[in-house]
């Protein structure tokens, strides 16, 4: 066997995942083989590494958080995904109607104004903040899927909701 | 372990009686290695966060068909790492990684490396050591995501090969392979701190 076939074995030589003739085989090899026995010791002293590295902590909101979203599902009437889904479209549906409102008004203005009081036009009014859905009590959450009058509930996935929501900065591994 | 295997099937089969104390209980359990893991695969704390919690939603929803043929942890484990491919798919248009958790320093700006003592190495090689870490710490986040996945699972997480070929559904051999070009990278990577090549 050559070098390069060896080395696929000194890894799990490590993980003393190798049958004992194969320990032998390795073991009779690295003993000749001043190069392997290098790749070897720093493998090894990879691998020490790697366990030795810690572990982080996620905030103390994380598990407030989770409990406030497994509440929410806790009588399990409609799936997660549906549940999550009529929320961001319900959001989605305020927000693109909002704007279009805001839009046809602008445009009222701009075209039936005078000019002195385009100027004056006011500013598109700030967003509110999305709340997490996690966040909202149980009878909210569930009149949001209960009530929504949109069918399709596959088109919009969790993904997309968590692109809207703000986040504080966190620091894993310190404790607030 | 008989120990801890009986612990767990007591608690999932509270569960799933609707028992909200006993998975409470595996949140608890389980919140410290699901996060650390997903944070090493994303990066950042909040998309850590966000998906580890959508891990344990995804958890909750579906323990009454968890079947007790891999452990717990393998099952948690498969959820998060089908959580964290579905969220590179997604984004894989931008770069997912850039380093490991550029958010997680101390107060004094220094990366986390994690507070394990290591009793190995004389005091003068303490320096060296935490250099190594954190060398590590970003040479794991530059593997390609499939060889990253293997090697937190097994030398971080401690997983068997068999578990992480029932995590990721693929042959034994794949994993085995994999972990062992995950290895060779990080040793390639972190060339200049090992005996090896001084
Ligand atoms: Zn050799």
């Amino acid at each position: 066997m050559r070098c390069k076939e060896y080395e696929p074995l000194l890894s799990e030589l490590i993980d003393e995942a190798l049958p004992p003739r194969q320990v032998w085989e390795v073991e009779r090899h690295l003993a000749v083989c001043n190069r392997c026995a290098l790749v070897y010791n720093d493998l090894k002293r990879t691998v020490a590494t790697l366990h030795s590295l810690g572990s982080s902590t996620p905030s103390p909101e994380f598990t407030e958080e989770l409990a406030h979203q497994l509440q929410a599902l806790g009588n399990r009437k409609a799936p997660l995904r549906e549940l999550v889904g009529s929320y961001v479209r319900r959001v989605v549906l305020t927000r693109t109607v909002a704007a279009a409102v805001f839009v046809s008004l602008l445009g009222m203005a701009v075209f039936s104004t005078p000019r002195w009081l385009n100027q004056a036009a006011p500013l598109a009014p700030q967003r509110p903040p999305v709340p997490k859905y996690a966040a909202m009590d149980r009878s909210e959450f569930m009149a949001l899927a209960v009530n929504d009058p949109l069918q399709d509930v596959s088109a919009i996935s969790l993904e997309s909701h968590t692109s809207t929501t703000n986040h504080s900065n966190r620091v894993p591994g310190v404790q607030h | 372990m008989i120990g801890v295997a009986s612990a767990e099937a007591s608690l999932i089969l509270r569960c799933k009686e609707n028992d909200e104390a006993a998975f409470n209980e595996i949140v608890e359990r389980h919140k410290v290695k699901l996060y650390t893991y997903i944070l090493r695969m994303v990066g950042n704390s909040q998309d850590a966060e966000d998906l580890a919690q959508e891990a344990f939603v995804r958890a909750y929803l579906s323990i009454k068909s968890f079947e007790g043929r891999a452990s717990l942890t393998t099952w948690l484990f498969r959820i998060a790492t089908n959580l964290c491919i579905d969220r590179a798919r997604r984004s894989s248009t931008r770069q997912v990684i850039q380093t490991t958790s550029l958010d997680d320093v101390d107060e004094n700006g220094t990366p986390y490396t994690g507070d394990l003592p290591d009793g190995r190495y004389e005091p003068q090689d303490r320096v060296l050591q935490d250099e190594l870490k954190t060398e590590l710490e970003a040479a794991i986040s530059r593997l390609p995501e499939k060889l990253r996945m293997v090697i937190l699972l097994h030398d971080l997480e401690g997983l068997q090969y068999d578990e992480i070929a029932e995590v990721l559904h693929c042959p034994l051999g794949t994993v085995k392979s994999r972990i062992f070009s995950a290895r060779q990278a990080l040793r390639e990577q972190l060339s200049n701190y090992l005996y090896g090549s001084v």
